[in-house]
């Protein structure tokens, strides 16, 4: 299972590597390159961001356990994902330099509540309650939606549809949680298990601890490319935004990197690299309160 | 600290109070037998007894609890053993809370009197009658204090049983503050009810002291 | 079922990386614990009724909640007004955690020493200050030994639960690792393994010890 990422993810890597060195050379607004290889500025530079925990780095906090916006790779220890690539982006973008720490979920929105970090960035819904809790929110980069993930053997239940009886996992402190929380009267199931992290309840999905898992529609689709005995059961529900999420009155931050943000996504960046991660083109809300943006997930190629 | 979300947080939490109480009593119950077991080894004249009671102690007084309960949760059900994280936290918590009582019950039954002990293979009982008549009802009272504060260090301990998904006080004060954003008001619920419970067993400890005290 | 162990020896730098926050986890609050441990003993045995019924207050407090609760008020609500780092709540929620034991074992080992040795020393009209320092404390030493050091592994194995802020210590990296690789077995039989050696080596530092503060007799 492991060995059958390694050759599409080293062409993917490849063949972003040459889009990018051919987006690079010309595309931005300011100067351009002459003949020594001076950086290429754009129109965010580094003292456009203000508010910096660190001068001249952008800490980027993430929990290394929510494939595939952030996984921890088995062979080298490195980070990566969708949201790594796109806070690496970020930063180059801004002549900054990015460091990755990762700690759990609660430990994350924490850390950034306490002014440790940055930018929180591993698929966060910028929710209501996160909203009054005071943090503060880029402009969306990517949508998803909530999904029921299933051993491969169960993809033909009816996902949340019908869940009587049933024990359902989830991780500890995510929005997906909260959607089965709340929703405990209507769906009347039987035990919900919140874990530390995605790979800890798809875990008890395998040992048959949980029925099924309430997860990340994206997360739960790269899981069943990734894995025979993994799939989804029903249609993804409740499509949101996901933005990155920064500390209560980091609005000048915010919105440097939303420049960069618009960027991105205008000269395709953002495209290529939902092309790369999720295998597919997904509708990018301007509006964080955007309610459903999709009721269906996309499925075809950008 | 805002009194509404104190008031609002306080059933939330209680909720838990039940798995936390039942996880304490399971756990204190499985591991004082074990306990007992293990001290009597321990000072058995069979040298495999012995050496077994030996490594039982180092091993599990030697390692985290936290260690033991992943070991339960995660290592377990890769060798066929599936239990529920309420039970494996049981175990977990069991053979951690042994390893200490062992000692507890074993210095207990060594303190009393060697008189005592040749006194009643003096009068020809059995090793068996003169332990149950006269030496454990003696060691009891010696140790009542280390026993039930080793007991308080374990209901403490079951908010551990979080880190294994049970739902327990401290796992349903997590939910609410990742939930609003609310620290203070949640944190302070749950440490009030910690202290409460933990209180009472200083209470029961004082009691038990002077019940079982020499009548002089 | 086979185990691979091949995968611990992969994993041996992340595991060490572990190891070393552990560590320093432990030292920092140690030193910590044992600091405020003498202060609130010293508050305890003193004259004055508020220090004797605030270190009392803390005492109970402290030893009434779980760690992980000491743990979630340094890093969720102390830590958020101060903007300490999830390292630096851990040492504060430990060693805050920690103070309470010592404190009671330094105080049992003050009181344990010969109230005599008190009166002589006030006689010779010493400073209570000079005679805690020079006649009483390293008299109580000798007492406090076995439990200080006891207590001391404790707060070691302790450590372990300061991956509930995020902390990746050794029990910390272990679950990441047997997340990723899938082999929960051989990664946690070898952090207990770690664990045991180090809490070997304290029983042995321990042992000797207790042979060195013993009395020549």
């Amino acid at each position: 299972m492991r060995s059958r990422r390694w050759p599409r993810m080293a062409g993917l890597l490849f063949s972003f590597a040459l889009v990018a060195a051919a987006c690079g050379s010309g595309d931005s607004e300011a100067t351009t390159t002459t003949g020594d290889a001076e950086p290429v500025t754009t129109q965010a530079a580094v003292s456009d961001v203000p508010g910096l925990v660190e001068d001249g780095k952008l800490l980027v906090v993430t929990t290394g356990n929510f494939p595939p916006y952030t996984m921890i790779n088995a062979d080298t220890g490195d980070n990566e994902g969708y949201s790594i690539d796109l806070a690496r982006e970020v930063a180059e973008r801004l002549g900054l330099e990015l460091e990755l720490p990762t700690v759990d979920f609660v430990a994350e929105m924490e850390g950034l509540a306490s002014g440790l970090y940055d930018i929180a960035d591993s698929g966060i819904w910028p929710n209501e309650a996160r909203q009054e809790a005071g943090f503060v929110f880029s402009r969306p980069m990517t949508s998803t939606g909530i999904v029921a993930q299933v051993l491969t053997e169960n993809e033909d239940t009816a996902g949340f549809a019908n869940v009587t009886g049933l024990i359902i996992g989830g991780i500890q402190g995510s929005s997906q949680e909260k959607f089965i929380l709340d929703s405990e009267a209507e769906l009347g199931y039987a035990e919900y298990l919140g874990f530390q992290g995605a790979a800890e309840a798809v875990a008890g999905l395998r040992q048959g601890r949980v029925d099924l898992l309430v997860a990340d529609s994206l997360l739960a689709g790269f899981a069943a490319v990734q894995n025979d005995d993994l799939s989804v059961a029903g249609p993804t529900i409740l499509a949101h935004p996901l933005s990155f999420t920064f500390q209560e009155g980091n609005e000048g931050k915010r919105d440097a990197i939303d420049v960069v943000i618009n960027q991105m996504i205008a000269d395709g960046t953002v495209a290529e690299l939902q092309q790369k991660w999720f295998g597919r083109c997904i509708p990018i809300p301007d509006d964080i309160n955007q309610a459903e943006p999709y009721t269906t997930m996309p499925a075809g190629d950008c | 600290m805002d009194w509404d979300v104190v008031l609002e947080s306080f059933p939330l939490i209680w909720k838990g109070a039940g798995k936390t109480v039942g996880l304490f009593a399971w756990s204190l119950a499985v591991g004082t037998v074990l306990a007992l077991a293990v001290a009597l080894m321990k000072i058995s004249s069979a040298k495999p007894l012995i050496w077994f009671a030996t490594f039982f102690s180092w091993l599990f007084r030697g390692i985290p609890l936290l260690i033991l309960l992943f070991y339960a949760f995660f290592a377990l059900p890769e060798v066929g053993w599936l239990l529920s994280p309420f039970w494996a936290a049981v175990l977990g918590l069991s053979l951690w809370t042994a390893a200490y009582q062992a000692e507890v019950i074993r210095s207990g039954i060594i303190a009393v009197d060697h008189g005592q002990t040749e006194a009643s293979d003096a009068l020809a009982m059995t090793r068996g009658h003169s332990m149950r008549r006269i030496i454990i009802p003696q060691s009891i009272r010696i140790m009542v204090p280390p026993f039930t504060s080793n007991a308080t260090t374990l209901l403490k301990q079951t908010s551990l049983a979080t880190l294994v998904t049970v739902p327990e006080m401290t796992l349903l004060t997590q939910r609410i503050f990742s939930n609003n954003f609310k620290f203070i008001e949640p944190i302070f619920v749950l440490a009030m009810i910690y202290l409460a419970m933990t209180t009472v067993l200083i209470i029961g400890q004082q009691i038990a002291e002077r019940t079982f005290r020499l009548r002089t | 079922m086979e185990l691979d162990w091949g995968v611990v020896a992969r994993a041996w730098d992340l595991l060490i990386d572990g190891t070393w926050v552990t560590l320093q986890l432990f030292a920092w609050s140690l030193l910590l614990g044992t600091v405020l441990g003498l202060v609130l003993a010293l508050m305890r045995l003193s004259k004055h009724r508020v220090l004797r019924w605030v270190s009392l207050g803390y005492v109970w407090l402290f030893r009434g909640i779980p760690v992980l609760v000491a743990l979630f008020f340094a890093f969720f609500v102390f830590g958020r007004q101060v903007g300490l780092s999830a390292l630096q709540a851990g040492v504060l929620g430990l060693g805050t955690s920690a103070a309470a034991y010592k404190a009671e074992i330094i105080r049992a080992g003050i009181m344990s020493v010969d109230p005599g040795q008190f009166e002589a020393a006030e006689c010779l009209a010493m400073t209570r200050r000079h005679y805690m320092r020079r006649i009483i404390i390293p008299q109580g030493i000798r007492v406090m030994v076995p439990t200080y050091m006891s207590n001391t592994i404790l707060v070691l194995k302790v450590s372990s639960v300061a991956v509930a802020i995020g902390i990746v210590e050794l029990t910390g990296i272990t679950r990441q690792l047997s997340n990723s690789t899938n082999r929960p077995i051989e990664l946690f039989t070898a952090a207990a393994l770690i664990y045991l050696f180090l809490t070997t080596v304290l029983v042995v530092l321990q042992e000797f010890l207790e042979r060195r503060f013993a009395l020549k007799t």
